[in-house]
């Protein structure tokens, strides 16, 4: 005890070390001072910055499209939820892959080795499917896997498929407008997407809110004038009518003769806007605007119309076409066969070419010009459709003896089976021509657009009505009860080397019911093969057909119902 | 310590207690708001839905079918117009 004791009083530690080390530890806790105050100064809104970056994040959310719909409220277009699955290969559990695959009903084996060669190459994120439905996402969910990552959205469906597709339109997988109505009207349909600001962990789970930046407004509504009954029928008869005569395509187009609402309006070939995998590019034209046709012998009551409004002729003028052709310049212009003498509804009823060349010499090219050009030809209807054709229609100076000839049965000039449609609304509209609309929210109130006068009006329509008489060219189209009026065209298709002997295009445009007009059609059926191809032959009875059926749906009452009350199938009374 | 000292004091600690009121009302708020906000998702899922059957329960196409081929439907080829 004392030897321990008198160690421990001789050993002393030399004061230098006890200096040295305290300064190194005053030293050390002046750097660790210092580098405090530097984070807490200099380098925080850096490290703040970085720190946000790691954890804080923005998130967007989609705005939902806006719905289309018939004039009913029928859906065309809706955007449903759907939600897309991936995940970061570097941080999912390979053994539950499976657990996943399940529920989407795909092969596991294949999906793990998806997940493990995209962590092999050190990709950060893969889509493991896109566009699930919502249930099956929260069942993956679920699961608490970490690394999977849930992306909401939305996808777009077409009820209606086929039979409104060129209307409406599509979207592509990113839900911006490509075709129809979705192009035409893309901002309005399109809403305005969200963006919060939000908190998430390592695994990408949301830890908490921070803030919402801007909430998520959905797009605005569409609603259609058509009418999706109208549009069936009129699809399907087409449909019906294209494949019966071999045809190369076909367009109809049915608007209000009242209003000039676009109640129906169809094309062959059609398309499936919910199938992507079977798109033909030529099938997604709608023709019905984007196409133009030399309209032939339908344009016949305007040159009637014309020749009325000149007060140069009256109903009654007797119009000699012996010997049923005549000669204008190297061309020789035939009628079917020799007609004779002829008033301006016989010249209506026989679609008598030389009839018409005759009236249109008579009142000259300026009046010819006016009245089709005030009947909308040549102009855009102000639909602003994608890719709308305007038509051809050479100014009064262009039209010599020739083509004034040729304009007055429908050659020389062009117009869409929209365009043709919109014209005879005059006949309907007592002489005025209102613009026809497609979309009920832009529907403007513009003035009625003067044509004709109203009792010109009325008498070519009283022709036209003969016209489906049984001396006329298109009995095929009446309507069993209804008075029907209408003129046929049939036109030689354009080919490559001029027109072309055999190819024809086959036009029927038509009112119902005359005594008050309702409906307004036009049926285009293009190249039909085989042995009938003459509008009064191929396009009328699809008039026929749909119009029986419109009326019918329409509850337009019979205004051709017999003396005794009672009119059977066959005209007998 | 003075009696300014002591205002400031108060007046310290009634700012700090407001501004934790305050928080906490935001925190609360938003978190009913995303509750509501998350019900109208899922009502205007449901509502995407149910107006997506029905467009495709009431499609012309799939109602022609069905009547032409499951209730023998035509049209009618005897047509008799009775004079209203």
């Amino acid at each position: 005890m004392n030897a321990h004791s008198e160690e421990s009083s001789t050993y002393s530690i030399p004061r230098w070390r006890f200096i040295v080390v305290l300064v190194a530890l005053g030293l050390l806790l002046g750097a660790i001072l210092v580098r405090l105050i530097m984070l807490h100064t200099i380098d925080q809104p850096f490290l703040f910055e970085e720190g946000e970056k790691r954890v804080v994040r923005a998130q967007l959310e989609t705005a939902r499209r806006g719905m289309i719909t018939d004039r009913f409220g029928n859906p065309l277009a809706v955007s449903t939820p759907v939600v897309d699955i991936g995940l970061h290969p570097a941080q999912v559990d390979l053994a539950r892959i499976p657990e996943i695959a399940r529920i989407l009903g795909q092969p596991a084996d294949a999906m793990v080795r998806t997940v493990r060669e995209a962590a092999a190459k050190g990709r950060g994120f893969i889509y493991l499917d896109r566009q699930v439905e919502p249930d099956l996402a929260k069942a993956i969910a679920e699961l608490g896997i970490d690394g999977i990552q849930l992306q909401e959205g939305f996808r777009r469906f077409y009820p209606a498929a086929e039979v409104a597709s060129h209307v409406v339109g599509i979207v592509n997988i990113d839900g911006q407008g490509q075709e129809g109505l979705e192009l035409a009207y893309d901002k309005y349909l399109t809403g305005k997407d969200g963006k919060r600001t939000v908190v998430k962990d390592r695994y990408g789970h949301i830890v908490k809110q921070v803030s919402v930046d801007s909430v998520a407004e959905p797009g605005r509504d569409i609603t259609l004038t058509i009418d999706l009954r109208l549009q069936y029928l009129a699809y399907r008869e087409l449909m019906a009518a294209v494949q019966t005569h071999h045809a190369r395509s076909g367009s109809a187009v049915i608007l209000d003769a009242r209003t000039s609402e676009i109640l129906a309006m169809v094309n062959q070939g059609a398309y499936n806007p919910n199938n992507r995998a079977n798109f033909v590019a030529s099938n997604m034209r709608n023709r019905a605007v984007a196409d133009v046709i030399e309209p032939g012998s339908t344009v016949k009551p305007f040159t009637v119309a014309a020749a009325l409004e000149s007060g140069l002729f009256q109903p009654t003028t007797l119009v000699d076409t012996n010997p049923g052709w005549v000669r204008v310049r190297n061309k020789t212009i035939r009628d079917h066969r020799n007609y004779g003498v002829l008033d301006l509804t016989g010249i209506i009823t026989k679609s008598s070419n030389v009839g018409s060349r005759f009236l249109a010499k008579t009142i000259g090219p300026q009046a010819l010009w006016k009245m089709f050009s005030d009947a909308g030809m040549g102009q855009p209807s102000g639909l602003g459709f994608p890719g709308e054709s305007v038509g051809v229609l050479p100014f009064p100076e262009q039209l010599d003896e020739l083509r004034l000839a040729t304009a007055s049965y429908g050659y020389s000039i062009a117009m869409s089976p929209l365009q043709l449609a919109q014209a005879y609304t005059s006949f309907t509209q007592q002489g005025c021509r209102k613009p026809a609309y497609l979309v009920a929210e832009a529907r403007r109130e513009e003035p009625c657009h003067p044509v004709m006068s109203e009792k010109v009006a009325r008498q070519v329509l009283d022709m036209m009505e003969t016209v489906t008489s049984n001396v006329g060219t298109a009995s095929r189209a009446r309507v069993m009860g209804y008075r029907v009026g209408g003129k046929t065209g049939t036109a030689h298709r354009v080919g490559d080397h001029g027109y072309e002997e055999s190819s024809y295009t086959a036009v029927f445009a038509g009112v119902a019911p005359i005594t008050n007009p309702d409906l307004v059609m036009v049926v285009v059926i293009d190249d039909p093969q085989g042995k009938e191809y003459y509008g009064g032959e191929v396009s009328a009875p699809v008039f026929g057909r749909i119009m029986e059926q419109a009326l019918r749906l329409r509850q337009v009452p019979p205004d051709n119902v017999g003396k005794n009350g009672l009119q059977i199938a066959g005209g007998a009374q | 310590m003075s009696q300014f000292n002591i205002l400031i004091w108060i007046c310290v600690m009634a700012s700090a207690l407001i501004q934790i009121a305050i928080t906490q009302s935001n925190r609360e708020l938003m978190q009913a708001w995303s509750l509501l906000d998350r019900q109208v998702k899922d009502l205007r899922l449901e509502q995407t839905r149910m107006v997506l059957e029905l467009g495709t329960l009431i499609s012309y196409t799939r109602v022609d079918l069905r009547a032409r081929a499951e209730l023998d439907m035509m049209e009618a080829d005897d047509v008799r117009v009775l004079k209203p």
